[in-house]
């Protein structure tokens, strides 16, 4: 099996590989298999895997809108205060001229939150639809999903900090908003849909699609 | 792959959906409902329009209603015609139906000035619209007023107008205080049309309406009230608040049941101050017409505490009561009934008495006693013509003190014991016979045991000082009974017999004499040879008492000795009873007394009757005895006294039967009357024919050519003088003298006389039937 020739996937030779010991069997084509090393349930892709991470992605995007819409942050400073969404926050440090915490602040709050699950949707896409895109472009895509992901939870990992540092009384307050709740719920679902994602999805589009052309 | 025909084994289908389409769907479902929160709840927009938009910002200044946040300032942009600012406001959807078009908006903003400090909140949390609500129909374009509005009639709470002379200190949000509780404010005041009065709108909070009453009174309660005189300071302030910013006090003037409950825009009149604001019950007391009644300035006074003041006199229509309207605080309220007593207090000065020294500044007093009844509801009453008789059925014992007279007396005096005071006078009149004062005394009923018969109470006020040769001492009870009088006691028997309600006691004018053991006895004399302290007093040669002091008397016209009989001669201090000097008497003519030579001086006494006395005025010489119990009292006629005087012996044929007991001029003065005294038995020698001459001293007579013939009674008679009488024969000597009868006295015998010889049967004692020849 060589690089430039067609693709055969493990499980066009009828080969499971455990989810849990990652042993390599073969498919004795009964309903439910187990392995043969530690007995788990054998599939050949993810289960649902499509399903599960569209659902998972729809709840997201969802919460993704509410945790920019309502104010995720308070600071009272001597009685003075309002509430910040996620965005006036950015701007405000920016007018403050603090333009690498807003960058940053930008980067892990919206853009990353944002990208990923537009990167998730783009996938889920892709394979739903049977797009023809590059295979291997796609898998980093995915990789990189899966890699930055877990960043996005520092802007509540933030807020966590503040809250429970300025507590100050009249002087000073913090406060977290209803949009922290919003958005650490999309970080968590959007991680959760990049798990679920099977990427192996993207490559059975290419050995389909070989067969097709076989079959023609 | 599969080459044989076995079937494949087919995936379970996936027609049913899965578990995870749970989450989008609560994910729609919560996103659904925000959404629907979020329309249902979106703010209403309105527009308010400010003079000036100083202090609103965009985006930050808020709309708070109770102080609860309901809207936020979204836009500001000025008006169009460049005049003020229009303010647009994202209103809560819940304040929705308080967005009418009466309701009316304002900015609240700190206000630091000297009269007040407001809105101290918005120097921390900004400044903030507020609103009130109205009515009208809903609205959403607003003029803003420039200034807090007052509160309309229709708020819940009171809203009351208080008429007032001048404004005084009070401003726009004075605080109404009761009980230095705030219990509302000033919402505005304005001048009436004709400018004569103010009128202050007052808001009462809703909670507090009850407190207010129709019969409530307002006062102005602004600063510092101060008051003083000679009893102390009174300072009287409301609050920090209403000293800076004036406020108005409230009160009830009755309890708190009394009164029907205030009525939104009822009208009050706000009093200049706490005592003119009626601060009570108010009594009407009829007084006869008195100078120094003045409303607002004489004071009612309860024991010496002012409690009250007259708030109005008028005067009847007949010209002669004055009908004087009285405040008294709430509290005597329960005390005021038909037994309460009201009464003049005029200040009264003297040397002898600085009682009411207070008054004298303060002015008339009016005092009023109380019973211990409760109250009704008689308001009506007439003043006593003067002080009546306090404490009269207190608990304790009452006594009476008899006295002369006394350094000063007044109602309320204190008595003491041991300079703590054990009781009070109550009052104080002349007794019956207007000879003393009698004191009505009181004495606590913790106190009671220490007086009993032995008790001896003398009159602690002022100072005394005894000066003398060995020193000078000052005594006093205490500095308040020197201005204000009291009375001490002390028992020197605590065993003695206890004495009954309204037992007598006399008061001893000072320290000593109380303390002196017997009845202490006061003499008058002319002079004060001979007498010294410790002379005695003798009765019959026994002692019965002795002198304790000599003094002059105030006028310097004669001398006061102190004296102090013995217990068992307290007979002798009767009214009647005449005292003088003993002094020895020793000259050519008579000799008596001698024994007081060695002995000293000492008074003696006649007995009299009549009441009991304690002060004398000594006579200057023994009393005239004109009568002589026993005996035949005559007189005899003489042109000149010559050298007949008391005691001088009448004798008869050189037997004294009789002696002189005394001489005076004859009211005509023409001739001496001579008091004789012829003893019992020689009696029948008088006849009305005696006769009697003057037997003193020595006739001598020269004859020529008979020599010289001296004619004596007797060598006494020579010295001390004598009177001798002869009677006539049986024919002629007439009947037994009568008692009184007058005789002449005849300056020499006649030779004649002293030949007859008559026999007169005498009744000699022991010697019966023995005649003299």
């Amino acid at each position: 099996m060589s690089e430039t020739g067609p693709m055969v996937s493990a499980k066009q030779q009828d080969l499971f590989l455990c989810h849990s010991c990652h042993k390599v069997q073969r498919n004795n084509r009964t309903s439910i298999q187990h392995c043969l090393r530690c007995g788990d349930v054998l599939h050949f892709r993810n289960r649902d895997s499509l399903t599960r991470t569209w659902a998972l992605c729809i709840t997201s995007a969802i919460f993704l809108v509410f945790a920019n819409v309502y104010p995720i942050m308070t600071v009272i400073y001597l009685g003075k205060g309002n509430p910040d969404t996620i965005i006036s926050g950015v701007i405000l440090l920016a007018k403050h001229g603090m333009f690498p915490i807003a960058a940053v602040v930008f980067i892990a709050s919206v853009a990353v939150p944002l990208l990923k699950l537009a990167s998730l949707f783009w996938l889920l896409c892709l394979v739903h639809f049977k797009w023809k895109m590059d295979a291997k472009q796609c898998t980093k895509m995915y990789r990189m999903v899966t890699f930055v992901g877990r960043w996005s939870m520092l802007d509540l990992f933030v807020i966590a900090m503040l809250v429970t540092l300025v507590d100050l009384g009249g002087i000073a307050t913090i406060t977290g908003g209803p949009a922290a709740t919003y958005f650490s719920t999309v970080v968590v679902l959007t991680m959760f849909a990049a798990h679920t994602f099977d990427p192996r999805l993207i490559w059975d589009l290419q050995v389909n699609d070989n067969e097709d052309e076989n079959k023609k | 792959m599969n080459s044989d025909n076995l079937p494949e084994v087919q995936e379970h289908p996936k027609a049913r959906l899965s578990a995870i389409w749970i989450l989008p769907i609560v994910a729609a479902l919560i996103g659904g409902w925000l959404i629907y929160k979020a329309i249902v709840d979106a703010p209403i927009q309105i527009t308010v329009s400010f003079d000036s938009g100083e202090g609103i910002a965009a985006g930050k200044t808020e709309v708070k209603y109770e102080g609860v946040l309901i809207g936020k300032v979204s836009d500001i942009i000025i008006q169009p015609d460049l005049v003020g600012v229009t303010a647009t406001i994202d209103m809560d959807k819940r304040a929705a139906r308080g967005l009418l078009s009466n309701t009316q908006f304002w900015l609240v903003k700190p206000e630091v000035s000297l009269s007040g400090i407001s809105g101290l909140g918005t120097v921390l949390s900004g400044n903030y619209i507020t609103l009130r609500v109205g009515d009208g129909k809903p609205a959403t374009n607003f003029i803003a007023l420039a200034s807090p509005p007052a509160k309309s009639l229709n708020d819940p709470g009171l809203h009351l107008v208080l008429n007032a002379k001048d404004l005084g200190s009070l401003s726009v949000g004075s605080p109404v205080i009761y009980k230095k509780f705030e219990i509302g404010n000033v919402q505005f005041y304005k001048l009436d049309a004709d400018g004569a009065n103010v009128s202050i709108n007052l808001f009462i909070k809703p909670e507090f309406m009850h407190l207010v009453r129709s019969n409530s009174r307002f006062w102005n309660a602004s600063g510092i009230s101060i008051k003083g005189g000679l009893t102390g300071f009174d300072i009287r302030t409301e609050s920090l608040t209403s000293i800076l910013k004036g406020g108005i006090g409230v009160t009830p003037i009755d309890d708190m049941n009394t009164g029907d409950a205030a009525n939104n825009s009822d009208e009050y009149v706000l009093f200049d101050d706490y005592v003119a604001a009626k601060a009570g019950i108010l009594v009407n007391v009829d007084f006869p017409i008195i100078a120094g009644i003045e409303a607002g300035v004489t004071d009612v006074v309860y024991r010496g505490i002012t409690i009250g003041q007259v708030q109005e006199v008028d005067i009847n229509q007949s010209l002669t009561v004055f009908k004087a309207t009285i405040a008294l605080p709430p509290r005597a309220a329960k005390f005021i009934n038909k037994n309460t007593r009201f009464w003049i207090r005029q200040p009264q000065i003297s040397m002898s008495n600085l009682s009411g020294v207070g008054s004298l500044l303060s002015g008339t007093q009016i005092e009023l006693d109380i019973d211990g009844e409760g109250p009704d509801t008689v308001r009506n009453f007439v003043a006593l013509k003067k002080a009546p008789i306090l404490k009269q059925d207190a608990p304790g014992l009452h006594l009476t003190l008899n006295v002369e007279a006394l350094k000063s007396v007044s109602r309320g005096m204190k008595i003491l014991y041991r300079s703590i005071a054990v009781g009070s006078i109550l009052d104080y009149r002349l007794s019956d016979d207007n000879a003393s004062i009698e004191l009505d005394a009181h004495i606590e009923p913790e106190y009671v045991h220490l007086v009993n018969s032995s008790t001896r109470f003398w009159d602690a006020s002022g100072i005394e000082v005894n000066g003398g040769l060995n020193g000078l001492k000052i005594r006093t009870a205490s500095l308040s009974s020197i201005i204000l009088g009291a009375i001490s006691f002390y028992t020197p028997e605590t065993g003695a017999a206890i004495v009954n309600e309204d037992a007598h006691f006399r008061l001893f004018s000072d320290y000593d004499s109380a303390h002196s053991v017997g009845i202490p006895i006061i003499f008058h004399f002319d002079e004060g040879d001979g007498l010294k302290e410790g002379t005695a007093i003798k009765y019959e040669g026994i002692a019965v008492g002795t002198v304790n002091s000599v003094s002059l008397n105030k006028s310097l016209d004669g001398v006061v000795v102190k004296a102090t009989l013995k217990e068992s001669a307290r007979e002798v201090a009767k009214a009647d009873t005449q005292f003088w000097l003993v002094k020895p008497e020793l000259g050519l003519t008579r000799t008596a007394n001698l024994g007081t030579l060695l002995t000293g001086e000492y008074i003696t006494f006649k007995l009299g009757g009549g009441k009991a006395a304690f002060s004398f005025t000594a006579l200057k010489a023994p009393p005239v005895v004109q009568q002589e119990k026993r005996g035949l009292n005559i007189v005899l006629t003489s042109g000149q006294r010559s050298s007949v005087k008391k005691g001088v012996s009448v004798s008869y044929r050189g037997v004294v039967v009789g002696k002189v007991t005394g001489l005076s001029l004859a009211n005509s003065a023409d001739h001496v009357r001579i008091y004789v005294n012829i003893e019992e038995q020689y009696q029948p020698l008088v006849r009305a024919n005696s006769k009697f001459w003057n037997a003193s001293g020595l006739d001598i007579g020269f004859k020529l050519f008979g020599g010289a013939k001296i004619k004596s009674d007797s060598v006494e008679s020579i010295l001390g003088g004598g009177i001798s009488f002869a009677t006539p024969g049986v024919e002629e000597m007439g009947g037994l003298a009568e008692e009184g009868d007058t005789f002449s006295l005849h300056s020499s015998r006649n030779d004649a006389w002293i030949k007859w010889q008559p026999k007169i049967p005498l009744e000699l004692d022991g010697d019966e039937g023995e005649y003299i020849e």
